[in-house]
This record gives structure tokens, sequence and C-alpha cells, in this order.
């Protein structure tokens, strides 16, 4: 399959392990990252670089209406809603929390979903609430491609527990399962 | 039918954003069909409550701290930003906090004027009652805008503001309307338009910000729009020293639009 893009979802502990993610993929990655994690409402630019600074890839917060763009990795901002448009751009909005969230991941992946259908990679990590699992069902039902992080492996495994109640993912990996997986997309 | 009937032009809102606040208002109002809606629409009757359930409030006081103790200390810098305008206000939540600025940056002289396309907004407004709801996540913004008032100084236990802030609002001006629909320019030293062009397509993303930058009434004028939105189509027009914290200065007056042109 010649999947165009990867989006990433994750709350609590998930912060560790996307930095080792992001840490593993080579400059020459060629898909774009969509990161969507729950964090505190006014923590916005140190977070995009700390993960920045161990990433080989660059890491940006988007703007509303910039376009997704390859080999770069896009971090919902705090406080927004993240969602992609049908023309690859991000649509941030500042409508109510769902899931107690903003950005809420079951709207960046269900979103994500509906723009590239089955050429999608999504991905749900360690969290602390259900959110999420609706926006990877919404990615299996159009055929992508999910992987849920295995609760074993998590810090927290409310949310990856979530999704699987919902979906039968194509893949259960531990972090360096996933990290494996992605670099092999080269 | 309904930008024609409501006199803002929904058709060129973020589709998304727009099909969400058209369901949510119609689950509000009790239509359970579109047909309902078209018979609402036909009889002329609860356009104003259409209206509010369409805009997207703030939702919150002091969203972005930064961006405020920014404005706060160029306001406070400069004597020639005393007209304020508010374009498009959804609630009461960026004109209390400008208030509250206000009198932090020690400025009294100064007028400001909000369009406000619901009659229900407008009530909220004069209400100077803050939600109990909103309470936690106003009062941990309003310590971020590292004041020297606690936030009692400004909202008593009641929720109301204090009468110091009540007194100011004899300095706001309302009148209905969307702002797009204006005959001309009128000239603001300020402009507060924050986190509402993303509820725009890229065509209405543009033609606001040649309105807004139109009105911009002298060098140095600022146009404060969210931290995460871009004034595409201006970019050349302003200066971005302030540009993470969503405050731009107007550098180059804009070329009037020739009266049949769509940019």
């Amino acid at each position: 399959m010649d999947y165009k893009a990867v989006v990433i979802g994750g709350s609590a502990g998930s912060f560790a392990v996307v930095s080792k993610l992001l840490a593993a993929l080579p400059t020459t990655f060629p898909l774009p990252v969509i990161v969507c994690m729950h964090r505190q409402k006014l923590v916005s630019a140190g977070f995009a670089q700390s993960l920045g600074e161990k990433s080989a890839l660059p890491v940006e917060e988007p703007c509303d209406k910039d376009p997704v763009r390859r080999g770069v990795v896009f971090l919902a901002p705090a406080n927004y809603h993240c969602r992609i448009e049908y023309d690859r751009t991000f649509a941030l909005s500042t409508e109510a929390p769902e899931n107690f969230c903003r950005p809420a991941i079951d709207y960046t992946l269900a979103s994500a979903s509906k723009c590239w259908r089955n050429q999608l990679i999504g991905i749900i990590l360690t969290g602390a609430n259900k959110d999420g699992g609706k926006g990877l069902k919404s990615i299996a039902d159009r055929g992508g491609y999910t992987i849920v992080q295995d609760p074993e492996t998590a810090a927290v495994p409310t949310m990856p527990r979530a999704a699987l109640r919902l979906i039968q993912p194509n893949e259960i990996l531990s972090p360096a399962g996933i990290t494996d997986f992605l670099k092999h997309l080269q | 039918m309904l930008s024609e009937r409501l006199k803002v032009d929904y058709s060129n809102f973020n589709e998304g954003f727009f099909r969400r606040r058209l369901n949510r208002m119609m689950e509000k109002m009790c239509m359970h069909r579109l047909v309902d809606l078209d018979l609402a629409l036909g009889a002329l009757v609860k356009y104003d409550e259409m209206t509010f359930y369409l805009s997207q409030p703030t939702s919150e006081m002091f969203r972005s701290p930064a961006s405020w103790r920014t404005l706060r200390r160029l306001v406070s810098e400069n004597p020639s930003l005393r007209h304020f305008w508010l374009p498009s206000l959804s609630s009461y939540h960026d004109l209390y906090g400008l208030l509250i600025l206000l009198d932090q940056a020690g400025v009294s002289d100064y007028s400001v004027t909000c369009n406000v396309v619901s009659d229900r907004i407008l009530r909220s407004c004069r209400e100077l009652i803050v939600e109990r709801s909103d309470d936690q996540q106003d009062r941990k913004n309003y310590e971020r805008l590292e004041a020297q008032q606690p936030w009692e100084h400004y909202v008593g236990d009641d929720h109301r503001l204090r009468p110091d802030i009540a007194e100011a609002m004899q300095r706001v001006s309302f009148r209905g309307g969307w702002f797009m629909n204006m005959p001309e320019p009128e000239p603001f030293d300020v402009i507060l338009f924050r986190n509402e062009l993303l509820n725009f397509n890229f065509k209405l993303h543009r033609q606001a910000m040649h309105r807004l930058t139109q009105c911009l009434s002298h060098r140095d004028a600022l146009l404060c729009i969210g931290t995460k939105e871009r004034p595409l189509g201006a970019e050349s027009l302003l200066d971005d020293t302030w540009a993470e914290q969503g405050i731009y200065a107007l550098r180059n007056a804009p070329q009037p639009v020739p009266a049949t042109s769509n940019a």
C-alpha cells in the first residue's frame, strides 16, 4: 500500500513514547506525521520545541489553513481542535472540548481518515481516557492501517484498551515495535 | 438562503465548521428536519436565535494570556491606541477582558465599538456577569497576565464585574450587523478579531483580512488575531514583530478594492 500520512494520538505517558519514536525516524522519512496529544492548555511552544530537539524531522505546530507537508511532524496546537481538510490543509477550531479534551484525538483521526481513506496509518498510544478510539475506528472503517500500543507496555492503558474495545487493529505493538514499523515504511 | 436572510456570508464559512454549527443550531431550536429550518426562514422568525447559535463563542477570558500581556504593554506605551473595535463579538469574554486590560494599562480615554449579530449576545454582554462554568479557566488565564491586582479586584464572589469595570461599559457602543456588510471602512486603532478567521474558508479569510486592514486608522494601529491564524493576503501590509502573539501593526496602507472585485 502506498501510504500518504501517519497520524498518532496519545495522552498521559505518550510524550516519552512519541519522543523516542520521532528520534528514530530518519530525515528521509517520506510521509507527513500528524501528532495529536493531550496537554495543558497553556503549554505551547516548549512542547513542540522539546519534541523537535529529539527529532531529525522538523516539528511544527500548524496554523489554521497551513498545508500538510511530507517529511514534517505536525503537532496539534494546545487548546485548538485540529482537523485535516480534503485539500490537505489544517483546519483549527475553538469549538467545545470533546471527551473533555481540546485537541480531541477523535477529531484529528476521523478527519484524516476522510482525507486519506485507506492510505492512512493511524496509531493510538498510552493515555488516560477513551479519546481516540472512535477516530481509529473511522480509519479502520475506511481501510486504513491501524496500530494500537500494547496496553501491557502503556504507562496508562485506558486509551489503548478503549480503542481495542472498538476495533481489532492491524497491529498491537510495543513502542519499539511501532518504531520499527514506521522505519520500514521508507 | 440562510446567508441572505441572516445577512452573514455563511456560504463562505469553513464547510465542516458551518455544518457542525448548523446541526447544533437545529438541535437547540428543536428543528428535526431541514424543512423545519426552511419554514422558520420563510416565516421570518427566530433569526436572532439562529445567529446566536451559529456564532462560535470565545468560551474563556484572556485565552492566550501572552498575547494579552503584549497588547497591554503596547497600549500602555502608545497613546495613539485608544479606539478599539471588536468586529464580531460572539460572547462577553473578549470584551470584559479588554476592559480589565485597559484598566491595568492605566488607560481611561478610550472607546470600544462592538459589532454583534445577535441581540442575545448583546444581552449577555450587558449582564456584566462572568459565567460560573468558565471561572476556573478564566482565573488561570488571568494569573498568567502577571497583573498587580488579583482576580477578585475585577470579579466579585457573586461573579459580577466590580463597579469600576461596570462603569467602563459606558465607553462601549454596540451595533448590529455583520462587520463585512459595513458600507465603508471606519478607522480604528486596535482591532480584536481573535480566532474568528478559523471559521472562514480561504476566500472569506482573505476578504476579511482586506476589510480589517482597511479599518486600521494609522501606521502602528494594531490587528489582533488568533495565535494560530495567519494574516493571509495582507502579509505585506503588516509588521510581524509580534506575530507569535497574533498581533500585527499596520506598516503600509492597503490599496482600495475596485467595486466589482471579489478580492
